[in-house]
């Protein structure tokens, strides 16, 4: 505090360019409450279940503010966190299979199919990613009834008019890609090595699509136990 | 040594506190970094709207994927009110229509990269954006709300006072070369970039490090940052990852561990030394290295490449201006770098 004491006694206002000190003064509160909300939008990577971020964001004014200019985010993406949101998920409709259909046994290649993401589309631009963030909020909201239903209908009934499918019942999964393990790749038999080959794909979500009035209703199979496992006790089951 | 009473410490406490808050915000600069990122963000903001041009009615349409009714039932958006409202998206069924808004607001984002009616374009670009975002969050990944808080901030400042078709006109009416005036808003648009960035790199390191969400039952606990293995999760997602020949490193693993303990290292430095002079310039060089990489295997490449465009805000401007071949300015390099 000894250093330069002469600095502390400037004066912002003498000098050219500043804003005045009336300006100054509403800039530094707008800042104050711009830092707040972002403050308030990242406090639920620390506790959420302590009531802070509630709190926080319930504070006048800050939960408006962070979603009108598309800042409400934690920004904590750790990328792999050993959790099912590391996987790829990826949907498909099975067009009329047969009623006795098992998405884990049966070869679906006989079948029509019509996939989310469209044929072509490459890791490198933005709608390969979109349709894959689509997929992972469908595995995010399964188990909760209301809204996997109304998801699943929307997107199943896009697929669907984009197919130019208007009738039958067909059958709408959702898969997870798993990823391979680094170690035990080497002592893999090599055709596992595919990515692609079917035993890396989980079914999580399997439903039968029937076509009510004017939407497809799904209907899951199989029961969610049997054919999914909840996204809590996905893990490393390596 | 002087002796300081309790008072005179606490006036020149405030005191100091004031004036650096005021330097650090408030200082004029100049605004060529500003007008660079300008330019790169409208390239990304293009790039992202032009990116929903064949799927539009598909997304957006009567029957399509995305009815509006749905941005009302997840997350975040359930909370005091929708966004979605305030997106002109919402109103628009007809493809037609939806056509007709896309191309008008491509057309105000290529304006706007341009510099063309800079300060009017920079908002109603913001508006455009904005807008595809809050029409559809189940789509919105790291990306998007980065790009809408770079045009957020470059909203603030005189983001087409170079490099721009505004300034282009300015000289052709004047005659001759425009001074190169300093601005205080560019200091605060650039500022801002840079602490919203530090925030960003220090929770990104900081989720890393917290290891797994859950650890439930008998499960195995298992930590791919601290174990050096989270490189090669990434790299073994087939569906996100660029390049295929990548999976060659499973018979590397000191390499992946090395490139991921890295990565957290860097992420974990950057927002502390980055506002060091001497360390900076290791700091941005080591950052832009691992966020490269990133944009290689994490499937998220706009994000990281949005990163780097943001971490320009500590280059100095007159270093920027030395990049387009300008004269050096008045200020020299410890003046004009950003902290």
């Amino acid at each position: 505090m000894q250093t330069k004491p002469e600095t502390t006694s400037e004066n912002s206002d003498s000098q050219p360019g500043f804003p005045s000190s009336g300006v100054r003064t509403l800039l530094t509160f707008l800042l104050f409450f711009h830092f707040f909300a972002i403050l308030a939008g990242i406090s639920g990577n620390f506790g959420a279940r302590s009531g802070l971020r509630r709190q926080l964001r319930a504070s006048p004014g800050v939960q408006p503010y962070l979603h009108t200019l598309g800042l409400d985010t934690g920004y904590d993406h750790g990328l792999i966190s050993n959790t099912a949101d590391d996987w790829d998920h990826l949907c498909q409709i099975v067009v009329n299979p047969p009623a006795s259909f098992d998405p884990l046994n049966d070869d679906a290649e006989n079948f029509q199919k019509v996939n989310l993401i469209p044929e072509g589309s490459t890791p490198w631009g933005m709608q390969k990613r979109r349709y894959l963030t689509l997929a992972g909020w469908l595995a995010a909201v399964q188990g909760e009834n209301n809204e996997e239903a109304a998801l699943v209908s929307a997107i199943a009934g896009g697929m669907l008019r984009k197919a130019q499918v208007e009738s039958g019942a067909h059958r709408f999964l959702l898969m997870a890609q798993r990823t391979q393990d680094m170690m035990s790749l080497e002592e893999m038999d090599p055709a596992l090595r595919d990515p692609n080959h079917p035993d890396w794909f989980d079914t999580l979500y399997n439903a039968d699509l029937i076509l009510d009035e004017d939407r497809w209703s799904p209907s899951t199979r199989g029961g969610r136990g049997e054919m999914t496992q909840s996204r809590a006790t996905r893990g490393r089951d390596r | 040594m002087e002796t300081l009473s309790v008072n005179d410490y606490l006036r020149r406490l405030t005191e100091g506190f004031g004036n650096g808050w005021n330097r650090f915000w408030y200082s004029p600069s100049d605004p060529q970094p500003l007008c660079l990122i300008r330019i790169i963000t409208g390239l990304f903001a293009l790039f992202f709207v032009f990116s929903y041009t064949g799927d539009l009615a598909y997304f957006f349409g009567p029957g399509g994927l995305l009815p509006f009714e749905l941005t009302e039932q997840y997350p975040p958006y359930n909370a005091v009110y929708n966004p979605a409202t305030l997106s002109y998206l919402s109103y628009l069924e007809s493809p037609l229509h939806l056509q007709v808004a896309h191309w008008v607001g491509i057309s105000i984002l290529c304006l706007f990269t341009i510099g063309c009616f800079s300060r009017v374009t920079a908002v109603l670009g913001l508006i455009v954006t904005l807008s595809y975002i809050q029409r559809a969050p189940l789509l919105t990944s790291e990306f998007e709300p980065l790009l809408a808080a770079l045009q957020f901030y470059l909203c603030l400042g005189p983001c087409g006072a170079r490099l721009s078709v505004d300034r282009y006109l300015a000289e052709r009416k004047t005659e001759n070369n425009l001074d190169d005036k300093k601005y205080f808003s560019a200091n605060l648009a650039t500022r801002l970039i840079q602490v919203h960035l530090c925030i960003i790199v220090a929770m990104m390191a900081i989720a890393k490090l917290s290891g797994p969400g859950e650890i439930v039952g008998a499960q195995e606990w298992y930590d791919p940052w601290g174990t050096g293995e989270a490189v090669w999760w990434m790299i073994s997602r087939p569906q996100s990852r660029l390049f295929e020949g990548l999976t060659l490193l499973r018979e590397h693993p000191y390499l992946i561990a090395g490139w991921t303990h890295l990565i957290v290292l860097v992420e974990l430095l950057f927002p502390i030394l980055v506002w060091n002079r001497l360390a900076r310039p290791l700091v941005l060089a080591l950052g832009t290295f691992i966020w490269f990489s990133l944009m290689l295997i994490s499937g998220i490449a706009p994000f990281y490449a949005l990163i780097i465009v943001a971490s320009l805000s500590f280059v100095a401007p007159n270093r920027v201006a030395s990049w387009f071949g300008a004269a050096s300015h008045s200020m020299p390099e410890s003046q004009a770098s950003p902290a």
